[in-house]
């Protein structure tokens, strides 16, 4: 009986990285948006570029996703 | 009427009731968290699920080119068989439902199988080392994997901000849950959808219905994505309340970090050939979100239970399909008896979930599954 070590790891190392990467960059834009509420203020243009770039790379993330459940991509 | 056409019709109605258990059992993996945490509705959640299963159903039309996968010798394997195996996986589902317990349908299903091929077929029509490496191995890794994964991510969500459990960011996470609750619906879809599909398609085959190595039909495809649809549509709502509240206290940033590495794991493993059981690794990510957030509980009763679930799916379900291959063997009566059997179990247990129903409308109300009575409101005293 041959266990493909190789290719568990890989998915453990890919599921590790990809939820930590996706959580991680969404939090940070969240962090972002609410900095500066605890002083009443709302987030100012660097504060929502920041936001927006997080975002926008964790849509990125979420399309290739999609791109790898829906087998009529490839 | 003819033998073969009737197993075959006998087979097509198990296989879309077990695809309808199927359904139900892992509603709760998709949506479990969102609805928890209040990020959707809870009908609003089954409907968005029951789309995405379909959907996936839709999309995934590479069926499984073996019924099991390699673990039984599929020479062997006959309709009668395979109307057993899914006896026993039909059973299984539904008692781990009446507990309100999350379990695989996929491992339900294989222990079914064993356990029919193994009375139908011998010993040596079951190939042990194949269950072995793909059964009990990605049954073990998969949830921890899964675990760790959430664990880490949860971290990391409570580490970057501030106050997570309120205002701008508790909203933000909810939002984010909604994507991600949909991807773990759609990759359930696009796995758990062809299992039905396979089974019924290649029964067709060995029966000459269908050319060997066609695909399925579309009337194939329709139903049995009817049928996982409405399975999940209908909400499995007593595994919900486990999954969502019973296990951990689940917040919306552990929320969203669960559902996120279930969709991770399950995509992971299933781009590299790896089956895996949607309903563990869903299970691992919400116990891993417990980990990765201080003080967060996480209910051991409830997780032990669970725990010894998973263990005895295989043997249970196999213990049935075994039981009932040995009755259908019998002849035309043998058969009867077994699908009577299963109708007046189904509506047993039916009954004994009534006593202390869950739905959409209390799911929310309280993390126990119990099928003790509920107790009597007391009139307020005057």
């Amino acid at each position: 009986m041959t266990i493909d070590w190789m290719s568990l790891l890989v998915v453990a190392g890919v599921t590790v990285a990809v939820a930590a990467a996706v959580v991680g960059i969404f939090s940070l834009g969240l962090a972002a948006l609410s900095a500066g509420a605890d002083h009443g203020h709302r987030p100012d243009g660097l504060e929502r570029a920041a936001a927006f770039a997080c975002f926008a790379a964790v849509a990125l993330i979420v399309l290739f996703g999609l791109y790898l459940i829906i087998p009529q991509f490839h | 009427m003819d033998w073969t056409l009737f197993t075959v019709i006998l087979v097509v109605i198990t296989a879309l009731a077990f695809d309808y258990t199927n359904g139900f059992h892992d509603s709760a993996n998709a949506m479990a968290t969102s609805i928890a945490t209040k990020a959707l509705r809870p009908r609003v959640a089954v409907l968005i699920a029951a789309i995405l299963n379909v959907a996936g159903a839709f999309l995934s039309t590479a069926v499984a080119k073996t019924i099991s996968g390699g673990i039984v010798n599929d020479g062997l394997v006959t309709p009668l068989m395979v109307f057993c195996g899914l006896v026993g996986a039909i059973l299984w589902n539904l008692v781990t439902w009446l507990f309100g317990l999350p379990s695989s349908s996929s491992h339900a299903l294989f222990g079914g199988l064993i356990g029919a091929v193994l009375i139908g077929g011998g010993i040596h029509a079951v190939n042990f080392s194949v269950v072995l490496s793909k059964i009990v191995l990605p049954a073990i890794v998969a949830p921890v994997v899964a675990g760790l994964a959430a664990a880490l991510a949860t971290y990391l969500a409570y580490r970057f901000i501030r106050d997570p459990e309120h205002g701008t960011a508790v909203r933000g996470f909810r939002y984010g849950q909604t994507v991600s609750a949909s991807m773990v619906a759609l990759a359930h879809g696009t796995s758990d959808g062809q299992k039905t599909m396979g089974v019924i398609t290649l029964v067709l085959i060995t029966a000459g219905y269908q050319e060997s190595g066609s695909g399925p039909q579309f009337w194939v495809i329709a139903a049995a994505g009817l049928a996982i649809g409405l399975g999940t549509y209908s909400g499995g709502w007593r595994i919900m309340r486990t999954m969502g509240k019973g296990l951990v206290d689940i917040f919306a940033p552990q929320g969203f970090a669960a559902e996120t590495s279930s969709s991770a794991a399950i995509l992971a493993s299933s781009h590299l050939g790896f089956g895996l059981s949607t309903t563990q690794v869903c299970a691992g990510s919400v116990i891993g979100t417990g980990f990765g957030k201080k003080l967060a509980e996480v209910r051991w009763t409830t997780a032990r239970k669970m725990l010894y679930g998973w263990l005895l799916t295989l043997p249970a379900a196999a213990t049935v399909g075994a039981v009932s291959a040995a009755v259908a063997r019998t002849g035309t009566v043998g058969v009867i008896v077994v699908a009577t059997a299963l109708i007046a179990a189904a509506c047993t247990i039916w009954a004994i979930s009534r006593r202390n129903a869950v739905s959409a409308d209390n799911v929310n109300d309280s993390p126990d599954v119990t099928i003790a009575p509920a107790a009597p409101v007391e009139p307020a005293a005057i």
